[in-house]
């Protein structure tokens, strides 16, 4: 027992996501101080080989109906690595994540606390309808919870139409993201070449903005995770996977739902019977370090005769 | 088959609008939505209407002004590239369309093209920097100001270092010892005007201007 709520304390995935998060944003940092031509998370890379922003390259492709074979390949290579990783890069590299963090107050804080447990209740409750079907959570292919186009779809479409209408990446000027990256510039710029510029007040005070008015940006505006929500609706690869065996609520019958608790963007790592499918899993490993007896692992691929698979085959 | 699932998904979503436990969900996701779209062409509006500075000079490979707005997605790469500093980045007074984008600063150094490489060009990836050839391309057009170039002025005491940096040959002595630009030859790297040493200790005068400083071309098109 003792040895349980240990395991429960440690969390291997916060800490791993955590330094992979500041080694990229020390890596751009440096980069842009000492020119090193490794570009920001709109496009980095060395030399011409880079991992580009899809949305950054999808405007550029409808502002301007150019269609460059260096930007389609640079295109082509990021939805590989996105239907390989799904939207794992809003857990272990975007900046914003850990920023709307800082800027929530206690009470929002607790209030999403409290809708995340909710939202595992909810998981729960629709596995337990399906187990009176005789149904135990959905095996035989009943309604699992379905990737919804949603708010941020409409915003990835303006997005796009807005960059064709004005024939310029209009989103790019909000964007984040980018804007974070744009305030280092700027701070950089006016450090090194003593040249002051009003963007090195007005892009962070648009990020803070953002994060605080717009406190659902990620879950509800963000049109890069919708963007990657839909390409990652093809995504088989590293997500969660629940041991059966290990599991208490599969073998024991136990009324665990604590991974569907603990999963900031709503999904049902079970038996994807949650708010949001499980296309959405941010990889953020949540779930896993929830888990009280560590059911939960992100293998490559989940193999057949486990729940994911059940669902491909049915 | 995403489309036709799609579809499906999308009609249950706008049935679930019924359901009072989705319905807050859902008209709320229709606020941020519509909200989002609004904003943007908003955004996009104001910032056409504002207009973006004509007078960037954009860094090798810019094709056509409008497409390398529309291409460039203000990643920063070509500036931190650069190996002479010679790329800097348009501030908010250029207009929203153009902050952000790169831009040539001869002040801090000028275009060597990296020995034929052009950095900039290898890293940008969207194609708002293309190839760039100088005995065809230019990036910009040097003009004396004569007010300003020290062989126009009574004294004509300068050393020419311009003439001397010029890679492409283009700046030319009269009988007079006064320097002109000869405009074919020209292709607007900026060693001219980055070596000139009219005004550059002189910058409490109000004057931006050097002897001899790169203008950007009449883009047609």
């Amino acid at each position: 027992m003792a040895e349980q709520t240990k395991e429960k304390r440690t969390r291997p995935y916060l800490r791993i996501r955590t330094v992979v998060r500041l080694v990229i944003l020390v890596l751009i940092a440096a980069g842009l101080i000492f020119n090193l031509g490794w570009g920001s998370y709109s496009s980095e890379g060395i030399g011409f080989i880079a991992a580009i922003c899809p949305l950054g390259a999808l405007e550029s492709i409808f502002g301007s109906w150019a269609f460059v074979p260096r930007l389609i390949i640079a295109l082509v290579a990021i939805c590989i690595i996105i239907w390989l990783a799904g939207r794992s890069f809003c857990s272990w590299m975007c900046p914003v994540p850990p920023l709307s963090r800082f800027f929530r107050t206690r009470k929002q804080r607790e209030r999403e606390a409290k809708e995340q447990s909710e939202a595992g209740i909810v998981a729960y409750d629709r596995y337990c309808e399906s187990c009176k079907d005789g149904d135990k959570g959905c095996q035989g292919g009943c309604s699992h919870t379905k990737t919804k186009f949603d708010s941020r779809t409409a915003v990835l479409c303006g997005t796009l139409g807005s960059a064709a209408i004005f024939g310029f990446p209009v989103f790019c000027l909000i964007c984040p993201v980018g804007l974070t990256c744009a305030t280092l510039v700027a701070l950089m710029r006016f450090i090194g070449f003593n040249e002051p510029s009003w963007g090195l007040l007005v892009f962070p005070v648009v990020v803070i903005l953002e994060m605080t008015v717009l406190r659902k940006w990620c879950s509800k505006i963000c049109p890069i995770s919708a963007l990657m929500s839909l390409i990652g609706r093809l995504n088989r690869t590293f997500r969660p996977k629940v041991d059966t065996e290990k599991c208490i609520r599969s073998a024991n019958g136990d009324a665990c739902h604590a991974c569907a608790s603990a999963c900031p963007v709503h999904i049902d790592p079970h038996s994807n019977l949650g708010l949001v499918s499980t296309t959405e899993c941010t990889r953020c490993g949540h779930c896993a370090e929830a888990c009280p007896t560590g059911a939960i692992t992100f293998p490559f691929i989940a193999r057949r005769g486990q729940n994911k698979s059940k669902k491909t085959a049915a | 088959m995403p489309s036709a699932e799609d579809s499906e998904n999308k009609e249950a979503d706008e049935t679930a609008t019924e359901t009072p436990k989705t319905s807050g969900i859902t008209r709320r996701s229709f606020v941020y939505g519509g909200g989002g779209i609004v904003a943007l062409l908003a955004l996009g509006g104001v910032s056409v209407a504002i207009g973006d500075d004509k007078s960037l000079i954009r860094p090798p490979g810019a094709n056509e002004s409008s497409s390398f707005l529309a291409q460039c997605i203000r990643c920063d790469r070509c500036r931190s590239a650069c190996p002479r500093d010679a790329i800097g980045v348009a501030k908010l007074g250029s207009g929203l369309m153009a902050v952000r984008t790169p831009t040539m600063e001869f002040r801090k150094g000028y275009c060597d093209t990296c020995d034929g490489d052009y950095l900039c060009i290898e890293v940008c990836d969207t194609g708002a920097l293309g190839a760039f050839d100088p005995t065809t391309d230019k990036i910009g057009m040097a003009v004396i100001d004569e007010e300003k170039c020290e062989t126009y002025l009574i004294s004509a005491s300068c050393g020419r270092v311009c003439m001397d940096a010029c890679p492409a040959n283009a700046l030319v002595e009269d009988e007079e010892g006064r320097v002109h630009v000869d405009e074919d030859a020209c292709w607007g790297c900026g060693a001219c005007e980055y070596v000139c040493p009219a005004n550059a200790y002189r910058a409490y005068d109000g004057s931006p201007m050097r002897g001899v400083n790169i203008e950007p071309l009449e883009r047609d098109l």
